[in-house]
């Protein structure tokens, strides 16, 4: 009797794992494993009953009947448990496979918003200033700057100038990049974009963008060019092409050396653009509910609609490395997916990269902010095509 | 509270009133394919008659048609249907309305026998079993079912609908595990009468003897927002599935997402109020105050009477006495009365938006989105837990209990009273959930309870009356808004002098000191933007009033304050004032404010103006006429340190001339220390006077220096005085000066006053 239990039991708790196609290669449904476990836990209990057993007192007393209902409840229980554990799984990795990070990390200062990456040196925004981190074999914290501002948006740096650029609600900002000189008002009212190319630096201001001449001072080269609404990113491609993602369009603008700027084309957004990523003729925008737009920017008079994604329930932000675009999904964590034959494939989902509000390459490395745990996180951009 | 007892009525026939709306507008009334029937044709005509006496609010009427109609054709579906609805809505969960439900349950499942394939039956169904205690366990299938029907059907206004509603339960159930709490340690439970006796419990039980279980409930919160978000798919302006869909998003503090679909509701649904309520939350959380202003405007404007009455009744937020004779006041009062509170409420007057008033309707918002419970006919912003957030503020830290660890000990207690087990704890708790609100800062806690799988949470125990009586201290905080926590204060001395021009007005100087140092502490800017202002208004709060400057401003000074001084010209009366600073950058601000008697300068009698307490004063010319003519640097904060000397400043008008016209007048001023260790002091006339003839006199807590003056008054129409004074061995405590000043001529005395103190700080 005693040799059959055991026996029994056994096989419940083997059975799912050999049955299983290959524990390694696909996750076993918990419903299984927690009816193994359940019937494990429920056969010891029976065992202790069965051991000290003495007489039938009438009812489902005996040992015949107690081992399979108590065994049977304890399957059942963790059938139930398990499915709700496989159901939670299959919800969190509804468009995506599970997959790990693996790399360096760096717990912030700062409650972060956003980050830029310079030559040598991140650029953590946040709510106390802009946080520089400094990108060797480790990630290592240089300091603060720009303490004390507030609603601070875009950063940029220009080392030859010894020059960091911070854009606020009020103003835009400069710092000397190296040393802890003040900073001063080098351009006043609302920047919502930046982006300079050297010699030329773009400048969203709410709903109209500005071509400037960065020198010992900010001199506007042209009057600001109005757009249907607020531009939030800003990328150079070239010197002389400039592409202005607004809240309902991508657009390129030939911009000519006075600072004045003609529209060449545009794609319009369904939904609310965020973030603009550039690789060659492949840009990527983050749209929020409307998910990842892959945007072929080969003809700057016609850009043209790749692929859409929508697997995140929100794209905060997105970065392309070759065929691989990885979208920060906010509290769903770090998407990849890859961008072949003109559709996105989710790759995985890295969960554990917390609340992914931001994410930046330098075509070597993936940096990923996460914003409720106060982590900087860098990960190897994958290659293999 | 007003979701309790008789209060419930009003709330009870608008959801009636609502339900024969939908009855008038469900698409469908009947076939008529039995228009043949004879009998068919009446029951349809009976049913019609029974919506159009619905619309009219005569439900007895209306329902007595429906059973007709169910009597002459049993097989009319929509007959049983609209019986049912109607049944059903006008039904509560308490037993006093059994029977009525049991009614509405037969109608509606009649109507499903009779036409299985309809989604509203099933949906009905369901929400009737929500009102029905155990029974609401199978309102799930039913949703599932009538959601099957209606995709069958393509009907995605019902679509949206059903899925609200299976959006709702999951999130209910959510509601019983999230913020979960595990006990550890020698405890069972969360004592509730010992946080509501112990000022420490809540903060170390929740502390050091329980944890937060992390992800607690995700599975239902997942399924929930899943639901929502098909809802959304299906009728972008569906409300329910969106204000669901909202508060996770909120919760999650997922804002952007949050801001994103807000706006697309307020897009879909533009005559929704709600909508726009909802927008202006979003708004305000993300800094977007002037937006914010406009949304909760638009919200507001829209929105029925009943409810913009509810929304800026201001009951809730005072002590209990004010809320009384607030109720009393006619609708045209207090709409007046709101008009004067935000304004002084106001915490800075320099930018566009009132961020208080946002924030008291961002908060009603969210009490709307999160704390409604339809089924219970309950809005948000009048239950227990709406009613503590609109006061205080999102709680800092939420906890739940499962109700086995609340009963446990709650009823009995086995060791207590030699083991025979007595009642320790509050039997209302068994079953419940018990949720803890606790607010770190000011140690207040709150605990509710609240059957599982409900929207819905009463205060624990005694907690009603702990609230009452934290309302009568603090009846609500705004420690959340940003621009509080970010508040320096303005230190003010104000002084009022006879106008030099012919008005009867009176010049009212206000010397500002704004504590630009700490503004701009810890900030790496070297110079930045300062917007400061002066706003007078009456004690209604009218503007009469308004300077407001911007300068660029040097930051890290070594001085504390930074000097501004505002001039007003004002009849005699009693009027606030109010000086801000702002530095735009850091988003630092101060203000200082206060109240301020005119008295009129233009009475034919020996009159002195306010005394001006200063660093220094000195005059710039021999004859000095007045103000002008000095160089004075005055010390806003009335503050000293130890060693500095006190500099008066004033004006006398209507000295008497003698026939050479020549004034003279007496002056004395009296410095009395307040403080409770005195010791001896004294105090000389240093400066500000070459032929001054008083002596100075020492005493234990005070000194009184006197001297004569004589003077030509010539084309003056008034005659400075100013004085400089030695406290060197003066300590550090608070001084009354008085000075007094006797006309030689006539004999008339006028006094003025002001307090001062010496101290080591430079605060």
């Amino acid at each position: 009797m005693r040799r059959t239990l055991v026996l029994a039991l056994a096989l419940a708790v083997v059975a799912p794992t050999v049955l299983a196609p290959s524990a390694s290669a696909q996750r076993i449904p918990r419903k299984w494993l927690m009816t193994g476990v359940g019937m494990l836990l429920a056969g010891s209990v029976a065992s202790l009953y069965a051991i000290q057993f003495e007489r039938d007192i009438g009812g489902c007393s005996s040992v015949s009947c107690v081992v399979p209902v108590t065994i049977g409840a304890g399957a059942f229980l963790g059938f139930l448990i398990g499915s709700e554990m496989d159901r939670l799984y299959s919800l969190r990795y509804a468009h995506a496979p599970p997959m790990s990070l693996h790399g360096v990390e760096l717990p912030l200062s700062v409650i972060p918003n956003d980050i830029v990456l310079g030559a040598r040196t991140i650029f953590v925004t946040g709510e106390e200033g802009v946080e520089l981190v400094r990108a060797g074999p480790r990630l290592e914290r240089v300091g603060i700057r720009a303490r004390g501002l507030r609603s601070i948006g875009p950063v940029t740096a220009d080392s030859a100038r010894n020059a960091m650029f911070v854009g606020t609600g009020v103003g835009l900002y400069r710092f000397p990049l190296r040393g802890d000189e003040p900073g001063a008002l080098a351009h006043p009212g609302e920047i919502s974009a930046l982006s300079a190319d050297g010699e030329l630096t773009a400048i969203g201001l709410g709903p109209e963008f500005q071509i400037v001449r960065v020198a010992d001072s900010i001199v506007p080269l042209a009057d600001p060019i109005e757009q249907l609404s607020r531009v939030v990113d800003l990328e150079w491609q070239g010197k002389e092409l400039l592409w202005v993602l607004t809240e309902d369009r991508l657009v390129a603008y030939r911009i000519a050396p006075d600072g004045t700027g003609e529209e060449a084309g545009e794609f319009v957004l369904p939904t609310i653009g965020r973030r603009l990523a550039i690789e060659g003729p492949m840009a990527v925008v983050a749209a929020g509910s409307g998910g990842v737009y892959a945007v072929d920017i080969s003809d700057p008079a016609a850009p043209r609609q790749v692929a859409n994604w929508s697997g995140a329930r929100f794209a905060y932000d997105a970065a392309i490395v070759g065929n691989f675009v990885y979208v920060a999904g906010g509290p769903e964590g770090l998407y990849l997916t890859r961008l072949e034959e003109g559709r996105f494939t989710a790759v995985g989902l890295a969960r554990e990269a917390g609340f992914v509000a931001a994410v930046e390459t330098d075509g070597d490395f993936i940096y990923l902010l996460d914003r409720t745990g106060g982590q900087l996180r860098r990960i190897a951009a994958r290659t293999e095509q | 509270m007003a979701h309790r007892g008789s209060a419930l009525s009003p709330i009870h026939r608008a959801a009636t009133a609502a339900a024969f709306l939908a009855l008038m507008t469900f698409p469908t009334l009947g076939n008529a394919q039995g228009a043949a029937d004879s009998d068919m044709a009446r029951a349809n005509r009976l049913v019609e008659d029974a919506v159009r006496l619905a619309s009219r609010g005569d439900t007895a009427a209306a329902l007595d048609r429906l059973e007709q109609a169910t009597k002459l054709a049993s097989g009319l579906a929509e007959a049983h249907y609209r019986r049912g609805m109607l049944l059903a809505r006008q039904s509560g969960t308490d037993l006093a309305d059994m029977f009525k439900r049991r009614r509405a349950q037969s109608a509606l499942a009649r109507a499903i026998r009779i036409d299985g394939g309809n989604p509203h039956y099933f949906l009905e169904l369901g929400r009737l079993r929500l009102k029905q205690g155990f029974m609401r366990l199978g309102a799930q299938r039913l949703f599932n079912r009538a959601l099957r029907a209606a995709r069958q059907r393509g009907d995605p206004a019902v679509v949206a609908e059903i899925e609200g509603e299976l959006g709702d339960i999951y999130f209910r159930r959510y509601q019983a595990l999230g913020h979960r709490h595990m006990i550890t340690g020698d405890v069972f439970r969360f004592d509730t009468r010992e946080a509501l006796g112990s000022t420490n419990y809540a903060r170390e039980f929740l502390e050091s003897r329980s944890h937060a279980i992390p992800d607690a409930g995700e599975l239902d919160l997942r399924q929930a927002e899943e639901h929502y978000r098909a809802g959304v798919a299906a009728w972008n302006g569906h409300d329910q599935a969106t204000a669901g869909l909202l508060g996770i998003l909120y919760d999650g503090r997922r804002y952007e997402e949050y801001h994103e679909r807000a706006r697309s509701f307020a897009r879909a649904a533009p005559d929704n109020p709600r909508a726009h309520l909802f927008a202006g939350l979003g708004l305000w959380q993300l800094g977007r105050g002037r937006e914010a202003t406009r949304a909760f405007r638009r919200a507001l404007d829209m929105m029925p009477a009943a409810d913009r009455a509810r929304v800026t009744n201001l009951s809730v937020i005072m002590r209990r006495s004010n809320a009384e004779a607030y109720g009393e006041l006619t609708s045209a009062d207090r709409a007046e009365y709101n008009r004067i509170y935000w304004s002084a409420n106001d915490p800075l007057k320099l930018t566009e938006e009132n961020e208080h008033l946002l924030e008291h309707l961002a908060r009603v918002a969210y009490t709307e989105i999160r704390f409604s419970a339809p089924e219970l006919h309950m809005r948000g912003w009048e239950s227990d837990r709406g009613v503590i957030y609109i006061r205080y503020g999102p709680p800092p830290v939420i906890a739940t209990f499962p109700p086995g660890t609340s009963q446990m000990g709650a009823l009995t207690d086995p060791i207590g009273e030699g083991g025979r087990g007595v009642v320790t704890g509050d039997v209302m708790a068994t079953g419940r959930i018990t949720t803890v609100w606790f607010y770190p800062e000011r140690n207040l806690r709150f605990v509710f309870y609240g059957p599982p799988g409900y929207n819905f949470a009463r205060f624990a125990g005694e907690f009603q009356a702990y609230a009452q009586e934290t309302r009568s201290v603090l009846p609500v905080i705004y420690d959340n808004v940003p621009v509080d926590a970010a508040l320096d204060s303005v230190a003010i001395q104000t002084a009022a002098f006879r106008a030099t021009d012919t008005t009867s007005a009176t010049e009212l100087v206000i010397f500002a000191g704004l504590p630009l140092r700490r503004m701009t502490e810890g900030v790496d800017l070297d110079e930045g933007p300062l917007e400061s202002g002066l706003f007078v208004t009456d004690l209604l709060e009218r503007s009469i009033d308004e300077q407001r400057r911007s300068e660029t401003v040097v930051f890290h000074a070594e001085r504390q304050f930074e000097q501004r001084t505002f001039v007003s010209y004002l009849l005699p009366g009693e009027y606030r004032y109010r000086v801000e600073a702002r530095q735009p950058t850091t988003r630092r601000a101060a203000r200082g404010a206060a109240r301020v008697v005119i008295e009129t300068f233009d009475r034919p009698i020996f009159m002195l103006s306010d005394v001006v307490l200063a660093d220094r004063v000195a005059p710039r010319e021999d004859a000095p006429g007045g103000r002008g003519a000095f160089f004075m640097d005055p010390n806003p904060a009335m503050t000293y340190a130890p060693g500095d000397e006190v500099h008066l400043y004033w004006e006398m008008y209507n000295l008497t001339p003698d026939s050479t016209g020549a004034v003279s007048y007496r002056a004395a001023v009296v410095i009395t220390v307040q403080s409770l260790e005195r010791r001896g002091f004294g105090a000389n006339i240093v400066g500000g006077i070459a032929d001054a003839i008083g002596t100075s006199a020492k005493g234990d807590d005070q000194v009184t220096l006197s001297y004569e003056v004589s003077d030509v008054l010539g084309d003056r129409d008034r005659l400075p005085g100013w004085v400089a004074i030695d406290l060197s061995d003066a300590p550090n405590a608070v001084y009354i000066l008085e000075l007094v000043i006797t006309d030689q001529q006539t004999g008339q005395t006028a006094t003025r006053r002001r307090i001062f103190r010496v101290t080591e700080s430079d605060q």
